[in-house]
Parts: C-alpha cells; sequence; structure tokens
C-alpha cells in the first residue's frame, strides 16, 4: 500500500544536510564574531614586569590569548543551540519526511559539525594571532604550537571543540524545555542567579564550582568522559521533551 | 431515477451526452465507449462520478464490457435510445399542455379542437 | 484496505474537547472532500493523520501505524498548509532539490514545469512570495510530492480563480495518472466538488457525514416557485432550507417523494431540481445564502 521505507539513520543524515543548507547563516555569524574578536578586542595582554632592584634590565613581558574569541565562540554555541529549538525550525523540518527522533538526530549531528568548526577555527585563530605578534615583536616563546607541541595542539582543538559542543547542547537544552512551558524562563532566571553565585563567588578558592568541574581536569580521559557524560544527559532531557512536541501548531 | 426539469447531478449529464454521442452517430454499435478515466479528463470531474454515468448505461443495457478490453456500444443501442427519447420528450410536451391548460382553465374537449384545427392549417 | 482508520479517535486541549470519539474509514485511492464551518476540527483531524499532533484517546492507524512520530507515515504522507515553513536562505529551486531528497517518488520535472506555468521563478525565494503564490507553490509541492497519503489544508488561500481551477485541474490530471489517496480541505466547495469521490463532513465535534458526493446530493431536492404555490405543500415535505431572490422561492427539501407527488408539484409549476453537493452541505449546515435574513424576519416582528 505505501512504497517507501527509510532508516533511522538515513533520514537522520538527510535532514542533517538539509539542515547545513538551511543554516548556511550560522556558520557566517561564527566568522564574523571571530573576525570580530580578534581585529576589535585585542587578544594580547600586555604586562610590564621592571624589577625592583635596578634599571639595566627591563621585560615587556606580553603573553598572547585568544580568550576573547574562546568567550564569543562559546556564546555563538549557545545562541546556536538555542536557536534551533525555534518553531520556526522545527516546521522546517517537519515540511520535510521526518520524527522527532530523526530531527533530534539531524540537529545533534549539525552541533557536532559546527562544534568542530568553532573548534578549530577558534584553536587556529590563537595561532594567527601568534603569528601576527611575530611580525610584531622580535620574540615569540611558543607555548603550544602545531610544531612545538603537535599533541597539545591537537589537544586544544578537542577541548575546544568539546566545551562549544557543551554549550549548543545546553542552549538547546533550555530552548526546548522553554518551547515545552514557558515557565522555564523564570526558572532559569532563578538557576542562573544561583550558578553564578555558586560559580564565581565561589572560583576564589579556584577548585569548586561547576566550571572547575571540567575546567580543572587534568586527565584527558576522565575529561572526556565529562564531556560525553553531560552530552549524554541533556540530550536524554532535550529528547524527552522534544520527543511529545506537536509541530505546525499556531 | 427521478425526472427532473432543472438542474440535474453531473453523472447524469455525462450518461444523456453519451446517449446523445450514440443518437447522432459519433458512437456507432460496437464501437468501444470513453473509459471512466478519459471521461473523468474530459469533464473535469473525480473518475468514480464518470462511472456512475457509465453505469447507467450499463444498466440500460445500452453498453456491454468486455473483460479486460473496455465497454463498447450495443447493437439496439441507438433504436433503444430513439423510442426512450421520442416518448420522453413527447411526454414532457404533453404534460406541459395540460399544466398550461389547467391554468387557463380548458377542457380536454377543448384541447382536442385545437389539435384538430392546427392540423387543418396545415394540410 | 483503508488507508486510515479511526476507532473512537479524541482530541481535547486540557478540558477543551475538539473532536470527540471519531469513527471513521478513508479507502486507498479516494479523493474525500473534508468539509465542515470554521473552527470544527477539520485541521486538527488531519494534523493528527500527518502524525503532527498526537491524539487524545482512541485508535488511530494511517498504513496501519500510528503516525505519531512514525517514519513511514511521515515518508508516505505530505502534508500542504499555509504553515509549511520553509528557510529563509533557500530559494524555490534549493527547495525542490530538498523535496528530491525526501520524498521517494518525486516528480521534479512535473513540479518545474508547473512553477514555470504559475510563474514562479526558481531563483525567487520563499519567504518574498505572496500569499496566493505561496499556497501555489505549497499546492504544486504537494502534487509533484506523488505521496500515496496526500493532503491539502485549504490549499488554494489567496490563489485568484484561474490559479484555483488550474490547481484543481492539474489535481486531477496527476491523480488519473498516479492514483493516491486525497484529502483535501476547503471553504468554498462549489469549486472543488466535481474532484472529489467521498464527503466526509465534520460538525459538532463528530463526523455528521461520511459517504460518496452523489449520495450527499441525492438527500435533499430543489423547488423554485410562487412562495404561495410552494406553501401549500409546506406540510408535506420537510423543508431544510428556503430562500427567496425576488418573485421566486426556492426550497431545499429532504429527497422523500412519490413519483405522483412530484408530478403533481410540477402541475402546480413548480420546478424541481437536483441540489448541487455544496448546496446540500450548506442547507445541511445551515449556512445557506439568506439564512441571515431570519435574523431581519425576526426583528421586524418585534
Amino acid at each position: 500500500m505505501y512504497s517507501t521505507q527509510w532508516s533511522m539513520n538515513e533520514l537522520a543524515t538527510r535532514q542533517f544536510l538539509f539542515k547545513l543548507n538551511a543554516n548556511g547563516a550560522i556558520f557566517t555569524m561564527l566568522i564574523i564574531l571571530q573576525i570580530l574578536a580578534t581585529v576589535f578586542i585585542s587578544g594580547a595582554f600586555t604586562s610590564t614586569y621592571t624589577n625592583d632592584w635596578g634599571e639595566p634590565i627591563s621585560f615587556d613581558f606580553t603573553s598572547i590569548t585568544n580568550d576573547s574569541q574562546v568567550g564569543l565562540t562559546l556564546f555563538w554555541a549557545f545562541i546556536v543551540g538555542f536557536l534551533l529549538t525555534s518553531a520556526a525550525q522545527r516546521n522546517e523540518s517537519f515540511s520535510f519526511v521526518t520524527n522527532r527522533l530523526t530531527f533530534q538526530l539531524a540537529n545533534f549531528y549539525f552541533f557536532c559539525t559546527a562544534a568542530l568548526l568553532g573548534g578549530v577555527t577558534t584553536v587556529l585563530l590563537g595561532s594567527v594571532m601568534k603569528i601576527v605578534a611575530m611580525f610584531q615583536d622580535n620574540m615569540i616563546i611558543e607555548t603550544s604550537g602545531l610544531l612545538s607541541s603537535p599533541l597539545d595542539f591537537f589537544s586544544r582543538i578537542f577541548a575546544m571543540t568539546a566545551y562549544t559542543l557543551l554549550l549548543m547542547l545546553v542552549g538547546y537544552t533550555l530552548g526546548s524545555l522553554i518551547q515545552w512551558s514557558k515557565l522555564f524562563v523564570a526558572l532559569f532566571g532563578v538557576m542562573w542567579y544561583a550558578f553564578t553565585q555558586s560559580t564565581f563567588g565561589i572560583a576564589d578558592n579556584e577548585n569548586s564550582g561547576l566550571l572547575y568541574f571540567f575546567h580543572g581536569e587534568t586527565s584527558i580521559l576522565l575529561f572526556t568522559l565529562k564531556i560525553v557524560g553531560a552530552i549524554a544527559v541533556l540530550f536524554a532531557i532535550s529528547f524527552f521533551v522534544t520527543n511529545r512536541l506537536e509541530v505546525r501548531n499556531p | 431515477m427521478i425526472d427532473m426539469d432543472g438542474e440535474k447531478p453531473i453523472y447524469i449529464q455525462i450518461a444523456e451526452w453519451l446517449e446523445t454521442e450514440i443518437i447522432d452517430g459519433t458512437l456507432q454499435a460496437d464501437d468501444k465507449v470513453y473509459s471512466q478515466y478519459q471521461l473523468a479528463e474530459l469533464f473535469n470531474i473525480n473518475p468514480a462520478t464518470a462511472g456512475k454515468g457509465l453505469t447507467i448505461l450499463l444498466d440500460a443495457e445500452l453498453i456491454y464490457k468486455k473483460r479486460g478490453l473496455g465497454t463498447f456500444v450495443s447493437a439496439d443501442a441507438r433504436n433503444k435510445l430513439l423510442t426512450k427519447r421520442k416518448d420522453g420528450t413527447l411526454r414532457r410536451l404533453v404534460q406541459e399542455l395540460l399544466n398550461e391548460a389547467a391554468l387557463l382553465g380548458l377542457q380536454d374537449e377543448q384541447l382536442i379542437e385545437l389539435i384538430q384545427a392546427e392540423r387543418k392549417e396545415r394540410s | 484496505m483503508p488507508v486510515i482508520t479511526l476507532e473512537n479517535v479524541t482530541k481535547r486541549y486540557r478540558s477543551t474537547t475538539i473532536l470527540d470519539q471519531l469513527n471513521l474509514e478513508i479507502r486507498e485511492n479516494t479523493i474525500t472532500g473534508l468539509i465542515g464551518r470554521n473552527g470544527v476540527g477539520k485541521t486538527t483531524l488531519m494534523k493528527m493523520i500527518a502524525g503532527f499532533i498526537k491524539e487524545s484517546d482512541g485508535e488511530l492507524r494511517v498504513f496501519g501505524e500510528r503516525p505519531f512520530n512514525s517514519l513511514s507515515v511521515s515518508a508516505n504522507m505530505i502534508f500542504v498548509d499555509d504553515m509549511m515553513g520553509f528557510p529563509d536562505a533557500m530559494t524555490l529551486e534549493d527547495l525542490l532539490l530538498e523535496f528530491n531528497r525526501f520524498y521517494e517518488n518525486w516528480d521534479g520535472e512535473l513540479a518545474k514545469r508547473l512553477l514555470k506555468y504559475f510563474r514562479l521563478p526558481l531563483t525567487l525565494n520563499h519567504r518574498v512570495l505572496s500569499k496566493g503564490k505561496r499556497s501555489t507553490f505549497n499546492a504544486i509541492v504537494g502534487i509533484a510530492a506523488r505521496c500515496p497519503l496526500t493532503m491539502f489544508d485549504e490549499p488554494i488561500t489567496g490563489m485568484d480563480a484561474g490559479a484555483r481551477s488550474d490547481f484543481y485541474r492539474a489535481l486531477l490530471k496527476d491523480y488519473l495518472a498516479h492514483p493516491r489517496t486525497i484529502l483535501l480541505s476547503s471553504h468554498h466547495m462549489e469549486e472543488m466538488e466535481d474532484l472529489l469521490e467521498d464527503i466526509l463532513l465534520i460538525e459538532g465535534k463528530g463526523i455528521a457525514f461520511h459517504s460518496s458526493i452523489t449520495e450527499l446530493q441525492e438527500k435533499f431536492i430543489k423547488f423554485q416557485g410562487k412562495e404561495n404555490v410552494l406553501k401549500q405543500y409546506a406540510n408535506q415535505y420537510a423543508v431544510i432550507h428556503r430562500t427567496s431572490t425576488g418573485p421566486l422561492t426556492e426550497w431545499i427539501v429532504d429527497n422523500e417523494h412519490t413519483k405522483a407527488e412530484l408530478t403533481e408539484l410540477k402541475q402546480a409549476g413548480i420546478r424541481v431540481s437536483a441540489v448541487s453537493a455544496s448546496e446540500a452541505y450548506l442547507a445541511m449546515t445551515g449556512q445557506t445564502r439568506g439564512g441571515v435574513d431570519d435574523v431581519f424576519d425576526t426583528m421586524e416582528y418585534e
């Protein structure tokens, strides 16, 4: 009676390709944000150390960091996660063949791709800044470049990608819950307040708080496990909501 | 089927159109009749409705079915239709005549007189 | 075998019941017109069948499966309405490629030729289209997807008269060549009635009528004549509806009569004719032309 039979995975892949075509603007947004971060917010913090006891030698010590790109990429990740829960996004997906699971999987594939791109470009931008700095100053002490310490370089890309993906899922889960019930807006306001109090308030002793749970991890294996665990929990929560959403409802 | 003088349902219109095709010789005896899909396309209607039009002709044995080949015009279809139309048309005219007579309060004898007068004038 | 079956299907939103205990079977490869007044739940019914929203109670089956979250229902079904969303960044041509990606029976050539006929340039963006053009695009997509179950919810919204009849013609032609099960809802029943095989009338949270369109027509008959003449028969027939335009009065009555009765009516100078399906529908739902006259008539007496 009916002919077409898709496998779950086949359809999730097709929905993912459709999402890539449909959401090119999201990548443009990333590139613009990173350019803004590089051009307008200088990543280099100059601190001058002058020795106390005499004049003969003084150091101008400039540390190059791309914290501003990292910050903006993570901000972008959160927004992207949130955007993909909009009713418009759902309606677009459901204009074609899908169910709620393939919709969720396609979103997840999309996040992985976007996170990888975000992670790679952010770390590479750090290198670009070092090169720029090299032309300005005469000397550079490289800490973790591709050539000096490739393993470290790749682990930075990995960590950055993992953080980006995590932030996307945080945004996505929050967005999904809000789509489900607007009451969550108020709840998240309260939670945000509590979160900032706990994270930054106690941040003085440096080894507590939610951020330290990931950031303080020194073993890459444990770090991976923690990230994967957190993503799995967020995926499950958001899917619990997504799986019962009614679509194309005014 | 009821006898209506106003608008008729579309499948009756189709049956009548096919009858006219047979009477005027467009469709000869043993010619293949349009399928319900052709009729649907032709009249811009649902094929099921077109099928109902064909069923009327089938029931009246004006057309017959050959399995797998389609429907065809019966040999005596034209004659049957001619008699039917004569009866039908003439009868309707008589009905109208009687209605008009009733309106004017004429008796049957007066109507007959009218017919006879008309005959005389023509001869 | 029916494509769609409903057994005691109910849809509620919180405490409001939209559809109550529906029982229904839609046969394969029929064109069914889904009709009813605004807000009776036609769209709700279609969205449940599409799997967009979930039934609150009862058993709903499409191709033998529960549609909510069913991939095979989604893959073999297309639901066209004005809520169909498309990404801002994509042109009509991009969208056709996406449809090709998702629908196995998709006929891209047909879609392109129809778009050209309806003057919809492929380079345009869906968002910039006027309401009528957007409906036209969605309707074309609905035809070209050739889904075994094709649903149109108010597809002609905003289309001009020419586009409307062209759309129905295109739908019929493609249906004749590639039969499929079609559900079609519209307020303009008179424009689509010739296309339909079955009528599904929703009224008062339930199904008021579901059968062939000719059966709906044959439920009623129309008398036209002078009011004083018609009035002599007022007790004889259940008059569903009466209208008067100028000197001529029109009654729609239940089609229950003997041949002798009809002859008597004709002798009295009353024209007897069949009603169209849309007249029958309007009579059934009490929204015939002139019904509003009653409002003013009662005012005059007061």
